[in-house]
């Protein structure tokens, strides 16, 4: 599967301000001004279109449902991805 | 006239040129798209020159606070975000005034244009001024036990931005498996 990806923030940075969510307003390239949550539960997750994405959840990075997915990179970088119609 | 000085609302419209390269997928981001400047439209609101009375003017600020306490017991942050800036006019007119004509025929043409943002509405009274305003609600009344109508109108004081707010980050896309 094919994704476009943006970077929504950083986990670490997102766990240093002590919050348990943050809704963040971004231009995402393509698509326009989007409302993204961060929260923070046993897993950090990101909402978007009404859909949670759990980092890691079932232990797959990236994590995907509903034709999007979330990815952890090795900089700790949250990515969000909506998925690409590859036809 | 309200308190001796007579209001002017004047209206300005202008039409967008559209962009050949604007494609349907993507959301115009700045109201900076070449656009021609059409007439503008002045109203004294005079009982004299338009038949219209001002019966009231009101100014309402509404501010949204969400407060978020924190899971190490700091100080809870406070965010807040503008909700509205309004002015809210009431006034009375009979029912062959200018006035009236002039308003019903021009909530209908900005009604059309609200989306595309190609209009806007100056309002100047003393102290009270909306430069570049938005409508925000307008509705004429008129009841049987007398031949006036009630004019109620709201403007709303723009954003910085037309479609864009300060703060908001732009995010480059990677296509992919994985973003690389």
């Amino acid at each position: 599967m094919i994704f476009d990806w943006y970077k929504i923030i950083n986990r670490a940075e997102f766990a240093a301000t002590g919050l348990v969510s943050r809704e963040l307003s971004l231009v995402l390239e393509g698509v326009g001004q989007a409302s993204i949550l961060v929260t923070k539960g046993i897993l950090y997750s990101i909402v978007y279109d009404g859909v949670m994405l759990s980092i890691g959840l079932t232990d797959s990075n990236p994590f995907v449902f509903e034709g999007y997915a979330v990815y952890l990179d090795s900089n700790d970088d949250v990515w969000l991805g909506i998925e690409v119609d590859e036809s | 006239m309200l308190n001796g000085i007579d209001p002017i609302i004047i209206f300005n419209f202008k039409k967008i040129i559209p962009a050949a390269t604007v494609t349907k997928a993507e959301t115009p981001l700045t109201d900076d798209q070449p656009s021609i400047l059409l007439p503008v439209i002045p109203m004294y609101l005079s009982e004299r020159l338009t038949g219209v009375l001002i019966n009231s003017e009101s100014k309402s600020v509404i501010i949204q606070t969400d407060t978020e306490t924190k899971s190490n017991g700091t100080k809870p942050e406070n965010n807040q975000k503008g909700v509205e800036n309004t002015v809210k006019i009431e006034m009375t007119a009979s029912k062959d005034s200018i006035g009236v004509s002039l308003f019903g025929a021009m909530s209908d043409l900005i009604f059309e244009k609200v989306t595309s943002k190609e209009y806007s509405i100056t309002y100047l009274h003393g102290a009270v001024t909306v430069f570049g305003g938005l409508l925000h609600g307008f509705s004429i009344n008129q009841s049987d036990d007398s031949d006036l109508y009630k004019m109620t109108l709201e403007l709303i004081k723009p954003a910085a931005t037309a479609t864009q707010a300060t703060g908001i980050t732009n995010v480059p896309k990677v296509t992919g498996a994985v973003p690389l």
